[in-house]
């Protein structure tokens, strides 16, 4: 009896054991659609982070005047670094006006080259801790990060990079 | 003979497609963006050179506002109407599930995704907006250039 049964098992064992891989790649080869068909590639994104003050600390509604004449950028120990950018009606870049330096040109790209040569000029040796940059409020953020980007490039006084920037509307 | 058995047992090998269909699943599963509801395809963000690159580990918890052209601001895939009501209501939420005591600054970044041709008034209003109701973090998500 035991005899019979051991046969029985060695019989069983020697079976050829074949898989149904169709099934399975039915199943594989449908996830991959999903997949393929819900796949966008996206662009690279960065940040710039900025810390804001509390608002009990400061009034929401800082603004400052067109009239008021920007410090000269000479003295830096009195002053933070001005940086004013006015827009044309249309949200493009007009001019940015640095103290008294005045960068203008025909487009946005030639006007942001101006200002990072400025920039580059400026901060040679690092005098200044701050930056303030007031902004027409038509600009296009595009180009306000554009110059606030340069902005983060430069070192401060004591060397570190520039991370004091404050940004206020015009009246 | 030789012939019949040959027939009978011709079958395709499956297992070097099978392989190569699953390497494709992995690479796809990996890829995949989970968090695309917060994420707003319909935006052009600016375009800049030395920003930093998302650190989504350190990042803690983010509330993702999207600012369109039109000045429409969405988040979680839904329009807000009134981005005051909605911000009073996050930070409800966030100090009545956080140990921030009420006037303190939210442990929570307001990460703003932003039209590059929205106007400067519109994001300062979403600003002001932010910082009324504590969200003092704030990132500023631009597409990063390569340097030359």
């Amino acid at each position: 009896m035991i005899r019979r049964s051991r046969r029985h098992k060695k019989k069983r064992t020697d079976s050829e054991v074949s898989l149904n891989m169709a099934a399975m790649l039915d199943m594989a080869f449908q996830l991959l659609a999903f997949f393929i068909l819900t796949f966008k590639a996206s662009p690279i994104e960065a940040q710039i982070a900025l810390r804001l003050p509390d608002s009990t600390q400061t009034s929401t509604s800082s603004t400052v005047s067109l009239d008021t004449p920007p410090p000269d950028i000479l003295d830096p120990s009195e002053f933070p670094l001005p940086i004013d950018l006015y827009s044309l009606p249309d949200g493009e870049l007009d001019r940015i006006v640095i103290g008294s330096r005045v960068m203008k040109s025909t487009d946005t790209a030639n006007t942001i080259q101006l200002y990072r040569n400025e920039m580059a000029s400026i901060f040679e040796q690092p005098v200044f801790d701050s930056v303030v940059i007031r902004v027409g409020k038509e600009l296009h953020y595009e180009s306000l990060m554009q110059v606030v980007d340069l902005c983060t490039r430069q070192k401060a006084k004591d060397g570190s990079p520039m991370t004091k920037i404050s940004i206020v509307p015009f009246k | 003979m030789s012939t019949s058995h040959s027939a009978d047992q011709c079958e395709p090998n499956l297992v070097p497609i099978l392989d190569m269909v699953f390497q494709l699943i992995t690479f796809f599963m990996l890829v995949i963006n989970f968090k695309a509801v917060d994420v707003d395809k319909d935006l052009t963000l600016p375009v800049v050179g030395a920003a930093d690159p998302v650190d989504q580990e350190n990042q803690g918890d983010l509330l993702v506002l999207n600012v369109r052209n039109d000045g429409t601001i969405h988040a979680r895939g839904n329009v807000i109407p009134n981005i005051d009501f909605f911000l009073q209501g996050e930070a409800r939420v966030i100090t009545s599930q956080s140990s921030v005591a009420p006037g303190d600054a939210l442990p929570v970044t307001a990460v703003l995704r932003v039209d590059k041709k929205v106007s400067f008034e519109k994001l300062m209003k979403v600003v002001d907006s932010c910082k009324s109701n504590r969200f003092s973090k704030l990132d500023f998500v631009v597409v990063r250039k390569k340097e030359e």
